[in-house]
């Protein structure tokens, strides 16, 4: 990607560029993370799909550990892995794996609230579950696994 | 993101300079060793591409302590993530003018 200074970049040079750029802000904000991270998240999210069946204020008592584990996690082998402190995560890149774990939950929802199916909310836990492990394996192909 | 006007930046120009910036932008601190590793340039050398972000008021640096050791960290200044998004955003019109 080296260029001149003393003039403007061709549109190939600033095309290669950009690509190497792009490359330096993924290695900030996508650091390796280990790939029981992955695990431990599937975990997660079918424990609070699961606890759904549970009664509200039973639910919450479950939900909330598990989503506190999950973002100290996050926190430190994500946002803040070795040599990065508050690394941004794109939004635009996480709204597929949102996209699916979010629907998921709304359709179980629907389903479970109009026609009484609560065993909706097993596939749901296996679905989001597997959203996670998807994910994780995309991830760690494409930005390797740490420790 | 705030839309930056297109514009290049003779300071973040330079390549090492402008992919400094890049890691920079992706985080709120990078420790020198990280960003001399992702870059695969000597001490000094990123010292010097260091300094002349610092100068020109784009890159904080501060001195902190993590795991029990010393480390420098390195912050993009708000007028150094407009100068690296304006820079990106020459960039991008130059690909987007390109008929081929």
């Amino acid at each position: 990607m080296e260029t001149p200074s003393d003039r403007p970049p061709s549109p190939q040079e600033a095309r290669d560029t950009l690509a190497q750029l792009a490359k330096d802000e993924d290695a900030v904000r996508y650091p390796p993370i280990p790939w029981w991270f992955f695990l431990v998240g599937a975990a997660v999210v079918a424990g609070v799909t699961l606890a759904q069946l549970l009664p509200a204020k039973t639910a919450a008592f479950v939900v909330l550990p598990l989503v506190a584990v999950m973002g100290l996690l996050a926190h430190r082998y994500w946002f803040n892995a070795e040599g990065v402190s508050g690394a941004s995560v794109k939004v635009t890149d996480m709204v597929p794996y949102l996209t699916v774990v979010l629907g998921t939950f709304v359709v179980c929802w629907l389903v479970d609230a109009t026609t009484g199916a609560w065993w909706i909310w097993f596939p749901g836990a296996a679905g989001t579950a597997g959203a996670v492990l998807v994910t994780g394996s995309r991830y760690v192909r494409e930005y390797g696994h740490g420790r | 993101m705030a839309a930056e006007a297109a514009a290049f930046d003779e300071v973040v120009h330079a390549p090492h300079r402008l992919r400094i910036c890049a890691m920079l932008s992706a985080a709120q601190k990078v420790e020198f060793a990280a960003l001399q590793a992702k870059l695969d340039i000597s001490k000094s050398a990123l010292s010097k591409h260091l300094a002349q972000l610092a100068d020109a008021g784009y890159v904080t640096q501060e001195k902190g302590v993590r795991d029990s050791r010393s480390r420098l960290w390195l912050a993009l200044t708000p007028e150094g993530a407009r100068a690296y998004h304006g820079h990106v955003r020459a960039l991008q019109e130059i690909v987007a003018a390109d008929p081929g």
